[in-house]
């Protein structure tokens, strides 16, 4: 069963859409910056942000002024929808499901009202399900919807369950994705544990010292060829396997030997069909903590030997929390059409207990067909993605 | 310094949730992680902002962490290096 | 296609290791969730850390451990570990500490609950937690019934917290409704024998559409309708036996009304609160008013 992805949308610190990401991507431009659009932090914090304000994201996302008070990641999430949904329409031959994946809702609104105690209302849009339900009415898609809430393996998990309802048959569409806008309470939440950086962030580096929080929202289509058919969209790439598996190690840290990543990749590639020399390109999770780089570099080199080509684009967007998994998905799908891999920045000494090093020049030229992209989350959750061509 | 590690001991029940332990569970030189009473990362930065709030230490360095968080004797001499 | 072989649930009522309508039949009167000992089921130290949510989500777990090997555990939660949130929140904006504690953070994220179960119960296989409001256990059902064809043992569960904050900020937002607290759990395979139900499809769909699905599927001589809303006043809830009077409301509260689906499937019941069952009921179905536009609509199979 083919499972073929039709449609994108991406909004990061590093683009609005999908060209501005490539063109900041391959020209290595980070979108890392001093934030300052959040008001009443405790401390200068560096981050992925995107320097527009509620207004302005809602004059893109709905191509005016809008009196409602919208959650950021609604924004975001909306304007990446929209790109990736094109010109789809409802139709009752076309069995399609909605999955959203968020970390933090409505929190930016939560947070204010904390504050303020002003505008109670505003918290009806707290939940995690609020941005699926608005775009399943938006895009008028009146059957199954759900939200993956998993931190920061979220929306790779909502790629999973997407594919999975394709091939058994469950839908013929999916529109799949997530959004996290940064919030008082994700910076203070990883800042409380020792674990944001104060610089920008070293991806894989013997002298990482944490991660920059970003924000972003990337959304697919998946199709399978019954769809295609009636809908002609173009096929841009293949989901070919997934994988997910638990460390069962701690609350929050990985194991150090990093089983729980090994097993999702081994998991994906059995899905796959693939052997990890077929992989020509890992996009890592790569968040520059001393943690996850070292746990997940075990694995990768465990299992995919001394001369793997790895990365991470973390440096680039920040670690985008639940937006993490489909926009480095998407990064991987534009590593294949345009056969480059994005190196890491800021990386400067390689890692004293790994054999392997990730990329650090762009490579051009060279065949890129198949990628596989992990994203770990809090709870042990480990979950990677296979596309392809 | 016996009052010192007995508050210590009592701030550690609370500040952990430790329900299962009394003060007299805690000995001064019971390892408090690994085998001992088996605390945690997660632990050793709550410990951390329990010296902060409780006797205004600020330690800036978790790592550092590990070797004063030893022992209620480890940390106790640690406030009192930093009172002094 | 999947089959319910065990369950556990805790919420308003002492339904812990016992059945929903034994308490129903006994009526013993309740307004407050009763939780077990957690002390006898879930060892100390591991406690120390553990939400309420989490404790709950666990106990019923470890009451539904089959003996073969569990592959996955999904749970559907609306609103996580909200006092978690509500401590964090209140820790950065009330007091000019900069020196946060973590705990209420990592807490509060969704996925906690499955990923504490993983981790107590020693369990390396499929994990994952959806939240969609009134819908969130849906989701996670859908999924379980996939990885049941996958072949998987699933440990399934809906649970949700209240707290005093949130009932004070729904009261605030002029909802009629208070939040509970509750949690059911369900242990699922694809293998028949021995099964207490079978789940035989789990849809999603807009309210306006539910007369049409039902004049299609139900047959008023073999089946039976229940329902419940985990959120809004829906007087549509009067007509059928409403299992969230029971359950009390919570976003994921369907997953107690399949629990009493199950069970009246495997009892002599012929007459319940003014319903009567039909004689020889094959199937129950579930029907979840989530909100004013969309419905879960579950069928259980003897």
């Amino acid at each position: 069963m083919e499972i073929s992805v039709t449609g994108l949308g991406v909004i990061s610190a590093i683009g609005l859409d999908l060209e501005q990401n490539h063109n900041a991507l391959r020209s290595l431009s980070s979108g890392i910056s001093k934030i300052n659009l959040i008001e009443g932090l405790s401390q200068d914090f560096l981050g992925g942000e995107i320097k527009l304000s509620n207004k302005e994201l809602a004059e893109i996302a709905f191509g005016k002024d809008v009196n409602e008070k919208l959650p950021r990641s609604l924004l975001l999430s909306l304007i990446a929808a929209k790109q990736a949904w094109g010109s789809n329409k409802p139709n009752s031959r076309i069995r399609t499901a909605m999955i959203g994946a968020t970390t933090i809702g409505g929190m930016d609104l939560t947070e204010q009202y904390f504050k303020t105690k002003e505008s109670v209302e505003s918290l009806h849009q707290h939940p995690c399900g609020i941005v699926t339900d608005y775009l399943a009415n938006y895009f008028q898609l009146e059957d199954f919807k759900t939200t993956v809430s998993t931190a920061c393996s979220s929306s790779a998990n909502a790629i999973m369950l997407g594919s999975r309802m394709i091939k058994n048959n469950l839908f013929d569409r999916v529109l799949i994705g997530g959004g996290d806008a940064l919030t008082k309470f994700t910076i203070n939440g990883f800042n409380s544990l020792r674990i944001y950086d104060n610089e920008p962030c070293k991806p894989f580096d013997n002298n990482r010292n944490g991660l920059n929080l970003g924000e972003a929202a990337g959304y697919i289509i998946l199709e399978n060829n019954k769809s295609i058919a009636i809908t002609k969209n173009n096929k841009i790439a293949s989901i070919l396997g997934w994988g997910n598996a638990n460390d069962s190690f701690h609350q929050t840290a990985s194991s150090p030997n990093g089983e729980g990543a090994q097993k999702a990749m081994q998991i994906a590639l059995e899905e796959a069909n693939l052997l990890p020399d077929d992989i020509d390109y890992i996009n890592a999770h790569g968040t520059a903590t001393p943690n996850n780089d070292l746990s997940e570099g075990r694995a990768i080199e465990t299992l995919f030997g001394e001369t793997t080509l790895f990365s991470s684009t973390k440096a680039y967007t920040g670690h985008t929390l639940a937006a993490a998994g489909i926009i480095e998905c998407i990064f991987s799908i534009l590593s294949i059409q345009n056969n480059t891999i994005f190196p890491v920045l800021n990386n400067n000494e390689k890692m004293t207990e790994l054999k392997i090093t990730p990329v650090k020049k762009i490579m051009q030229n060279v065949k890129i067909d198949t990628v596989l992209s992990n994203s770990f989350g809090f709870g042990g959750n480990n979950a990677s993605i296979i596309i392809g061509r | 310094m016996n009052d010192l590690k007995t508050l210590l001991k009592k701030q550690l029940i609370e500040h952990l949730n430790l329900e299962d332990f009394s003060v007299e569970d805690i000995k001064d030189d019971t390892p408090l992680f690994g085998d001992g009473i088996g605390l945690d990362s997660i632990d050793a930065l709550e410990i951390i902002v329990m010296l902060d709030k409780e006797f205004d230490i600020k330690i800036s360095n978790p790592e550092e962490g590990s070797q004063i968080f030893q022992t209620v004797n480890t940390i106790a001499e640690f406030i009192k290096k930093e009172r002094a | 296609m999947a089959f319910i072989h065990k369950y556990s649930t805790i919420s308003q009522g002492n339904f812990y290791n016992k059945n929903i309508l034994d308490y129903y039949f006994n009526n013993i009167a309740s307004i407050e969730t009763i939780h077990p000992e957690y002390k006898k089921v879930i060892s100390g130290i591991n406690l120390r850390r553990m939400s309420a949510i989490v404790k709950m989500g666990l106990a019923n777990t470890l009451a539904c451990i089959p003996k073969q090997k569990v592959g996955a555990i999904v749970v559907g939660t609306g609103l996580g570990s909200i006092h978690h949130t509500e401590l964090f929140l209140s820790s950065f904006t009330d007091s000019e500490l900069s020196v946060l504690s973590p705990t209420p953070f990592i807490n509060s994220v969704h996925n906690t609950i499955s990923g504490e179960i993983a981790l107590h119960t020693k369990n390396k296989g499929y994990n994952s937690t959806y939240s969609q409001g009134g819908l969130s256990f849906e989701g996670a059902l859908t999924d379980a019934i996939l990885l049941t064809k996958e072949g998987h043992n699933v440990i399934l569960g809906g649970v949700d917290e209240s707290t005093p904050i949130l009932n004070d900020i729904m009261q605030k937002m002029d909802s009629q409704y208070k939040f509970t607290t509750g949690s059911t759990f369900f242990n699922l395979s694809s293998i028949k024998k021995d099964s207490l139900a079978e789940i035989i499809n789990c849809i999603i769909t807009k309210k306006q559409k539910l007369y049409s699905f039902i004049n299609e599927n139900f047959n008023p001589d073999e089946d039976f309708i229940i329902s419940g809303s985990s959120f809004c006043n829906n007087s549509e809830r009067a007509k059928h036996l409403d299992y969230s009077k029971f359950s009390g409301i919570y976003m994921s509260n369907s997953a107690f009304g399949i629990q009493l689906a199950v069970e009246l499937l495997n009892s002599n019941i012929t007459h319940i609160e003014n319903h009567n069952l039909p004689l020889n009921m094959k199937r129950i179905f579930i029907i979840n008013y989530a909100t004013n536009n969309d419905v879960g609509i579950t069928i259980l199979r003897k």
